[in-house]
């Protein structure tokens, strides 16, 4: 396309990748007139994403389902895991966490010790289960945890060494989540059935706090856990993972070096539950507590 | 587990490009350089978005 909104096309199908088509626009370009190449003026206002909060951390997430092989290994789906069937994100999802500075800074001990173990706050410890923990390979933001998912809980972070230029600590926990779903028909959508979807997980990993720079620099978590209930395995619809027969299902969580150098054009968009789901309810993101209140207020009596 | 998890070095290979995320900016700059633009957009609500849900 050009700056002006002229549509160029480059035909992809037949062709052993983008290349092609990609040289295509290139030569129906160089055809342009100047003019039509570069109007006087661009019209419209710059509208960057917002950027996430001064001082805190973004962390991206990525979540896949997994399979085993018969020696139990954990592995990408492969033959007969997932039934047969495969998610319509072969290659996992991508989503982000925004953490406050205040979040940051009450992870780190004012005087770390090794061996020091503390919780992570009861908030944070939510948004990370609730709004992390979204298994979004499986759900295609159809489906999503309800404020009041998690049964069981708990997340901790130990001191494994101190010096004078980091802080490196253990994160570490576990987390049962449930809420209730249904079982559709695809496309058509014809009811099947009630179901309850359920993910039981253990949280480990490593979380390191530059002491110079004043800031953590690295958080390095898998979550690895068994799930049951709905998942949608693409042209073929809705499919169930059976309690008796569990969906092994994974996440990675890093930082994301780039939220905080990326120039605003370039920021990279909140995730679904920030920017959608809690669109007019801001608050919400930062304290599902609230979400969990205003979830209640509104419960049938 | 965590490399398990995270994407192998053969996907989201996209994410490699530094993509500009504002349609004016990405204009306003093809202009400025005398370049055509790649707008890279998957239909779907939401899940197929190509930064990921992000």
């Amino acid at each position: 396309m050009t700056s002006g909104g002229k549509l160029l096309t480059g035909r992809v199908k037949g062709r052993d990748g983008l290349a092609a088509a990609l040289q295509e626009v290139l030569d129906a370009y160089a055809k342009l007139s100047e003019e039509a190449r570069r109007p006087k003026a661009v019209e419209g206002d710059i509208k960057p994403q917002l950027p996430p909060p001064d001082g805190g951390l973004v962390l991206t997430i990525y979540d896949r389902p997994l399979g085993r092989s018969s020696t139990g290994q954990y592995r990408h789906p492969e033959g007969e895991d997932c039934g047969g069937f495969r998610t319509h994100a072969p290659h996992g999802q991508r989503c982000s966490l925004w953490l406050t500075k205040e979040e940051c800074e009450a992870l780190v001990p004012a005087t770390p010790a090794k061996g020091q173990t503390r919780k992570v706050s009861a908030t944070l410890a939510k948004r990370i289960w609730l709004y992390g923990l979204m298994p979004q390979t499986l759900w295609v933001v159809e489906e999503m945890w309800k404020p009041d998912s998690v049964k069981a809980g708990e997340l901790d972070v130990t001191v494994e060494e101190v010096s004078a230029q980091s802080v490196r600590m253990r994160v570490h926990g576990s987390v049962l989540l449930t809420s209730p779903g249904a079982l559709h028909t695809w496309p058509d959508r014809k009811f099947i059935k009630n179901l309850e979807n359920r993910y039981d997980a253990r949280l480990e990993g490593v979380i390191v706090y530059d002491r110079t720079k004043a800031k953590i620099t690295r958080w390095d978590m898998a979550v690895l856990g068994d799930y049951s209930g709905r998942w949608f395995a693409g042209n073929n619809g809705w499919k169930e993972a059976t309690a008796e027969s569990p969906m092994p299902l994974g996440f990675a969580f890093e930082i994301d070096e780039t939220a905080y150098t990326l120039p605003p054009e370039r920021r990279r968009p909140r995730s679904f539950m920030h920017a959608y789901t809690f669109k007019e309810r801001e608050a919400f993101y930062w304290d599902p507590d609230k979400w969990l209140d205003d979830w209640k207020k509104r419960q049938p009596k | 587990m965590f490399a398990l998890v995270r994407p192998q070095p053969t996907e989201w290979r996209h994410l490699q490009v530094q993509w500009i995320t504002d349609v004016v900016a990405a204009r306003k700059q093809a202009a400025k350089d005398d370049k055509p633009m790649v707008v890279l957009y998957t239909g779907g609500a939401g899940y197929n978005e190509p930064l990921g849900i992000c």
